[in-house]
């Protein structure tokens, strides 16, 4: 299984297990996981991210088992220098949005967007980092829309878009005809599947609905979903029996474990 | 490793009539993730008497029809009078139900809980009460850990089970931490590390019991938070299985 979603690195708001390289890849694999594509922890919080970025991603970079991956904020004025040295030195075939607890709208990403698009550079956007029910009182961070996503990943064709954190269903209600959402629970597969944008990729380790995988299955494309973990934050077992104990083909399965995270970042599966 | 689910909710509010119901799946989903049987709730916040009758029969209707799968948790509504509490309570135990489920109806430290809480001990059935500690979306009557709490102390003799580790967090599992009569299922949200070690440090293996919520929630990725918990296999035993037997007394 390849993750496509770990952080590296400590956790400002509750105890995490330890998170360094060698400590988060002896606990993912030990739940079987040969790959991940990882980023650094303190991007969500640190004032410049790319702080964070020199702090993890040597390391990172240097590993068989992680794909390295950037946490880049728009804003700051030195957002080019940052998206350059990271694809330089680290070679990241992801970048990482945090609009949440960056404090911006996607439309300050724009520039960003149509750099990593002429580049063949992923974009990804944390819709969250945890359940918002339950933040600490003194960082409480909205949930970004989903639709702000698509929209990107409308914009710009060329680009390939990760959804990460995508949770409710009621998040993908401007996407999906309400008679799909009511037939969700039926055992055929409905007719059609939500109306999103080619070059936008789903990863499921928030997404959790009875039997989550084949409930994914019914709205998106089986080739564009992504297995993740989400760990240290997550107990990574939860999402690797999310998809090992679905009812879903194997065939699909193996896509969500690893396939298409291997066509997506073109790292071998 | 096998496990008894004690946090499952059915949507069906007619014995005769259940839509989409298929057991052989149901059971197909739990048992792939090494679930044997499940506690089957229903709701029945501001029903009649007769429609929270209904409800209730058709938890036993699902439990007469398959036993060996489904154990029955009885409704009853705070708002009914109590004479109807306590004969609801006893035709539901007497039918072979084992527990009671509380929702947002009405919040734990209100005194028209009480004589639920009194039917419980009388019957010798655990409470299951649905709590979180929410910054948005809280529900008006919601109880939160300290309101379970509150209601812990005033029936020592009533077995509760707090719902929801990972909503009530810490400061949940500390506002029962000295109420023996109080334990925690491990449902709530997403699966946050090191929270079923915490509730296991604070209250000890025999007080934490695993739910999923489901159908809301998955049983995979639910039972995965115990699996991929740092504990030994004894306590793991007892979070998925013997504390759940206990409390039900199957």
């Amino acid at each position: 299984m390849f993750d496509m979603t770990v952080g590296c690195g400590t956790w400002a708001m509750r105890p995490t297990p330890p998170a360094d390289p060698a400590s988060l890849e002896a606990m993912l694999r030990e739940e079987g996981v040969t790959g991940a594509c990882a980023y650094p922890l303190e991007a969500w919080f640190w004032p410049d991210p790319h702080e964070a970025n020199e702090l993890r991603l040597p390391e990172l970079a240097a590993s068989d088992f992680f794909v390295p991956s950037a946490v880049i904020n728009p804003t700051l004025a030195g957002w080019p220098k940052a998206y350059d040295l990271c694809r330089q030195q680290w070679q990241v075939p992801l970048v990482r949005l945090m609009p949440g607890y960056h404090a911006y709208d996607l439309d300050a990403a724009s520039d960003l967007a149509e750099r990593a698009a002429e580049d063949g550079v992923a974009v990804g956007v944390h819709l969250r980092a945890e359940d918002e029910r339950m933040h600490n009182p003194v960082a409480m961070v909205p949930g970004v829309p989903f639709a702000d996503v698509a929209a990107m990943a409308q914009r710009y064709p060329e680009l390939q878009v990760i959804v990460f954190g995508l949770s409710r269903l009621r998040e993908l209600s401007d996407f999906v005809p309400d008679d799909l959402m009511a037939r969700l629970n039926s055992p055929e597969r409905p007719s059609e599947m939500a109306a999103l944008p080619e070059n936008l990729w789903i990863e499921l380790s928030f997404f959790e609905y009875e039997s989550s995988l084949v409930t994914a299955l019914k709205l998106f494309r089986a080739d564009r979903l992504l297995f993740g973990t989400h760990a240290p934050l997550f107990y990574p077992r939860s999402n690797v029996l999310k998809i090992a104990n679905s009812e879903a083909d194997d065939d699909v399965k193996a896509a969500v474990s690893a396939a298409n995270a291997s066509t997506l970042l073109g790292v071998a599966p | 490793m096998t496990a008894i689910d004690i946090h499952v909710h059915h949507p069906w509010t007619d014995p005769n009539d259940r839509p989409g119901y298929r057991l052989e799946r149901l059971k197909s989903l739990a048992g792939q993730s090494g679930i044997e049987r499940i506690l089957a709730l229903t709701g029945g916040k501001g029903t009649s008497t007769e429609e929270l009758q209904r409800r209730n029969d058709c938890t036993l209707r699902l439990v007469e029809e398959a036993p060996d799968f489904y154990s029955g948790a009885m409704y009853l509504s705070p708002n009914h009078p109590p004479e109807f509490i306590r004969e609801e309570a006893r035709r539901c135990a007497a039918a072979g139900m084992v527990a009671i489920k509380q929702g947002i109806e009405v919040n734990a430290r209100d005194a028209r809980i009480d004589p639920i809480a009194e039917a419980a001990v009388e019957l010798g059935i655990p409470v299951l009460f649905h709590a979180w500690y929410k910054m948005v979306e809280k529900y008006p009557e919601e109880s939160d850990g300290s309101d379970i709490a509150h209601l812990a102390r005033r029936h020592p003799d009533t077995r509760f089970i707090m719902a929801h580790l990972t909503g009530v967090g810490r400061r949940g599992v500390q506002d029962v931490e000295d109420l023996p009569n109080v334990s925690v299922d491990t449902c709530g949200g997403w699966y946050d590390t090191e929270m079923v070690e915490y509730a296991v440090r604070h209250l000890g293996a025999e007080r934490v019991v695993y739910g999923s919520d489901y159908p809301g929630r998955d049983y995979a990725p639910q039972v995965g938070r115990v699996m991929g918990a740092r504990l030994s296999t004894e306590d793991r035993e007892r979070v998925l299985w013997h504390n759940a037997a206990a409390l039900l007394g199957l």
